[in-house]
Formats: structure tokens, sequence, C-alpha cells
């Protein structure tokens, strides 16, 4: 085993780094793209017409129960064939990035869902009731009342959600990106493609991801028991 | 290749060529494919991963720090749990399908054995699932109302009766729904298997999809019914259990 051959030595730190940075864009940028396409579907499910809500509900179903690998799969394989189809022209290439972003962003919102669903259901109807009582509109129900509720009571849920959708970034080594856009095991493995060597990298972007893992979870964790604490939990 | 042929493909997977089975191991273990593997890897891992969560479990409970112990051993008990909690925050820290890289490229690299993937697919969600199951196990048998483990001692049981009929059935009842999560996500990320060339249903599916690109929306459909069958039947059991267990209760009370 030799650190300083396959890691720390003159292109694969560079590589690493690199990674790294692109692991927190790529967490980032799925994180809220899940929260738009959550919101959405949320508002979906609580839809008083009823094809909204099945559709919401089906949207759930598919990307909880869909793992991750053949969404990417099907992101990677069968979509390029589908617009083949469709167009009649390939499918511009340097797109797989967004996709990939989307794929994880499609998984993440289905569990945001779940989560925050959770969350309006253990508020009160009465605290509806009263609002609409005073007067105010159902809109305004739900930016002012419910929503703002939900988010702190299921702060910490989302917390760790989000540190699972990081985790998650890692089956980016199954999509065919350009080398600049890897993130750390897709970097991990662009080194071990060259040296023949698996075992140095993977230790240091495993060493990497415990510690982001760990920091990002404390900060979030502060975070979610803040925002606890204002809506009088924990 | 039409829809019922696709189906059989990816629920017994591609059949292994004779060359690919390693004489040293189990054949029953290297034969299987597709679903068939995915569904081998997660029982085998969830049975090995609740010893290894026991094995965990006892051992925090067993270097328990309690106020009355001499100071030398409360620090030797304070070292051996920050051991096994380093452990587990890197086991959980890290991504499962590195998890996977590192089960599948370091014994060889290291020890210079070469194992079939079956055995370490298993060794890693093994692990995984062994490190989750620990948490499980710990917060079923904390939320044991104290009270009733002293009330069967009032009533003379003995400690292994206590631990039998009051401790153990309470907090399997309590870890029931946490339980059946993390089956279903040991089910769902043997998925990560595809990235080592595993042959199980998420790898199968994309050889599929290369020998036969035309087919992508069937294929996905079907992988999609794959996992989620087994998972909503799970599921549906674990509520079936928890509604006759609560009716079983009131009766009793």
């Amino acid at each position: 085993v030799d650190f300083g051959r396959y890691v720390f030595s003159d292109p694969y730190l560079a590589w690493l780094c690199r990674g790294v940075a692109m692991t927190l864009l790529i967490s980032l940028a799925s994180a809220c793209g899940a929260a738009v396409i959550g919101a959405a579907v949320l508002r979906c499910q609580l839809s008083p017409r009823r094809p909204l809500r099945a559709l919401g509900a089906a949207f759930v179903m598919v990307f909880r129960n869909l793992p991750l690998v053949p969404l990417l799969l099907f992101v990677t394989f069968g979509l390029p064939g589908m617009w083949r189809e469709l167009t009649g022209s390939a499918l511009p290439r340097g797109l797989e990035l967004y996709l990939l972003v989307l794929a994880l962003a499609l998984n993440t919102a289905a569990y945001v869902v779940e989560i925050v669903r959770a969350g309006i259901t253990s508020i009160e109807p009465e605290q509806v009731e009263a609002a609409r009582v005073l007067g105010l509109p159902p809109r305004a129900v739900r930016r002012r009342i419910i929503y703002p509720q939900a988010l702190r009571i299921t702060a910490p849920a989302l917390a760790s959600r989000f540190i699972h959708n990081m985790k998650n970034s890692t089956l980016a080594l199954i999509v065919p990106l350009p080398v600049g856009a890897m993130e750390l095991v897709g970097q991990a493995g662009r080194i071990a493609g060259e040296t023949f060597s698996w075992a140095e990298p993977l230790i240091a972007a495993a060493c990497v991801h415990v510690v982001l893992a760990l920091a990002l979870g404390r900060l979030l964790n502060r975070w979610a028991s803040r925002e606890q604490k204002r809506i009088g939990l924990a | 290749m039409d829809a019922g042929d696709i189906f059989a493909t990816l629920v017994l997977g591609y059949p292994q060529p004779r060359e690919m089975i390693d004489p040293r191991f189990p054949e029953l273990l290297q034969r299987p494919g597709g679903l068939v593997l995915t569904l081998l890897v997660t029982v085998g891992s969830l049975a090995i991963g609740a010893v290894i969560g026991a094995l965990l479990a006892l051992y925090l409970r067993a270097t328990t720090v309690r106020a009355d112990l001499p100071p030398v051993e409360r620090a030797l008990r304070r070292g051996l749990r920050a051991l096994a909690a380093a452990v587990m925050e890197v086991v959980r820290g890290i991504p499962i399908m590195l998890l996977v890289l590192l089960v599948f490229h370091l014994p060889y690299r290291l020890l210079e054995i070469r194992v079939p993937g079956v055995i370490l697919a298993m060794a890693a969600f093994s692990l995984y699932a062994g490190v989750y199951l620990c948490e499980i196990l710990r917060s079923g048998f904390r939320s044991v109302d104290p009270a009733l483990l002293q009330a069967g001692q009032v009533l003379g049981l003995r400690r292994t009766q206590i631990f039998l009929r009051i401790e153990l059935p309470i907090a399997l009842r309590n870890m029931r729904p946490d339980l059946v999560n993390l089956a279903i996500t040991v089910f769902k990320d043997t998925s990560t298997l595809a990235v080592v060339a595993l042959a199980e249903l998420s790898y199968t599916a994309r050889l599929i999809l290369i020998s036969d690109p035309a087919r992508y929306g069937l294929v996905l459909f079907l992988v999609l019914l794959c996992y989620w069958v087994p998972a909503s039947a799970l599921t549906a059991v674990a509520r079936r259990a928890e509604q006759r267990t609560s009716a079983l209760i009131s009766h009793r009370l």
C-alpha cells in the first residue's frame, strides 16, 4: 500500500480534489432539484382533485421503489435510444451530468415528499380549522401554517436525507461522464484505471466521505435542532 | 426476445458459464443470477448481519460505563466503546457503493486471495446490515419499560424467562418497522453490485439493455416490478403481523 505514489502525487491529488468539489456540487444541485420536484409533487398530493393526488402517489411509488442503479442505467442506456427513436437524431452530448443530477433529484424527491407528508399529518387539524375560521384563504393556510411547521418538524429527517443524497452521488460511477465532471469515486476509478491500483484511491475516497458525512451531519443536526426549538420541539 | 423471455431472464439471470464457478466454494451460491441472486444476497446478508448486529449490541452492553466501577476499568471500557463506535461511524459514513468497491478490491490487493463475488457481496452487505441492526436492536431494547422487567422479577421469573417472555417479545415488536425498512433498504441497495459486475437484477437488466436497446421501456417496467413486488409484499406481511400482535395483546390484557 503506497499512498504517496497513488494519492499524494502530482496529477492524482488534483483529480481527487476535483472529485470532492464535484461530489459537493452534484449533491447540492440534486438536493435543490429534489426540493423543487418534491414541492410540486407534494402540492399534487395535497390537491382536492383526485387525478392529481393519484399522480403524486404514483410518483412516490415509482421513485421510492426503483433503486437508483436501474434508474441511472435507464438514463444512460435507455434514454439515448428513446430519443433517437422519437426524434431521429442522437441525444446531444454533454447531457449526462444533468441527467445524473435529475435522477438523484427524482429519487430524493420521493423520500422528501414522504417525510414532509408525515410531518403534515402530525399538525393538528384544529390549527387549519382555526385559520380558516379567521378568514385565511387555503393558500395562506398552506404557506403560513402548514409548510413552515411541517418543515421544522421534519428538519432532522430532511437533514439525514441530504447526507443520504450525497452518499448516493457516488453512483455517478456508472454514468459515463467526462473526466472533469467525475465525482470522488469516479476520480478514484480514473486513478485506478491509470495505475491499476484500486486500494489507495478508494481508501482515500472513503476517508473523505466519512469526514464529509460526519462534518455535514453535525452541521445539519445543529440547524435541525435550532429549527425544532423555534416551534417548541426538542 | 419477447416480454416473457425478458422477464424470465431478469428473474433467473443469464446462465453462468462453467469456468466462472470457483470449486472451492459452494456451487449453489454461485449458480443463481438476476432477481434470485438479489434475493439470495439480501437474505444471506441480513442473516449474517443479524449475528454481527447482535454481537455488536452485546459488546456495547458488556462495556457499559457505570459510575460504580473503578476508574481504571471505566477508562478501559470507554476506550473499547470508542473503538466500536469508530468502526460503526465509518461503516455508516461510507456510501454503500464505496463499501462494495472496497470489499471487492481490498482482499485481493492486501491478502492476495480470490473469493467469488457472491461471498464478497454478502460480506459487504452483512457488515452494512450488521451496523444498522445493532442500532435498531439497541433502541428496541431501550424502549422496553424497566418496570415490566421488575414486575417479572417480583413474580419470581428467572433471568432467562424474563428475557425470553418479556424483554425480547416487546423489543421485537417495537423494532419491527425498523427491521422491515432495513430489509427493504438492503434489498434495493444490492443493485449497487452492478458496479462490480455481479450478475444480479440490475446488472442483468443492463446486459439486456445492451443486447436489445429498443426494449428499454419494457425492461425498466419489469425491473421496477421485480423490485416493487418483494418490497411491498414484505411491508404488507409486516403490517398484517402488526395487526395480529396488537389484537393478541389487547385480547390478553
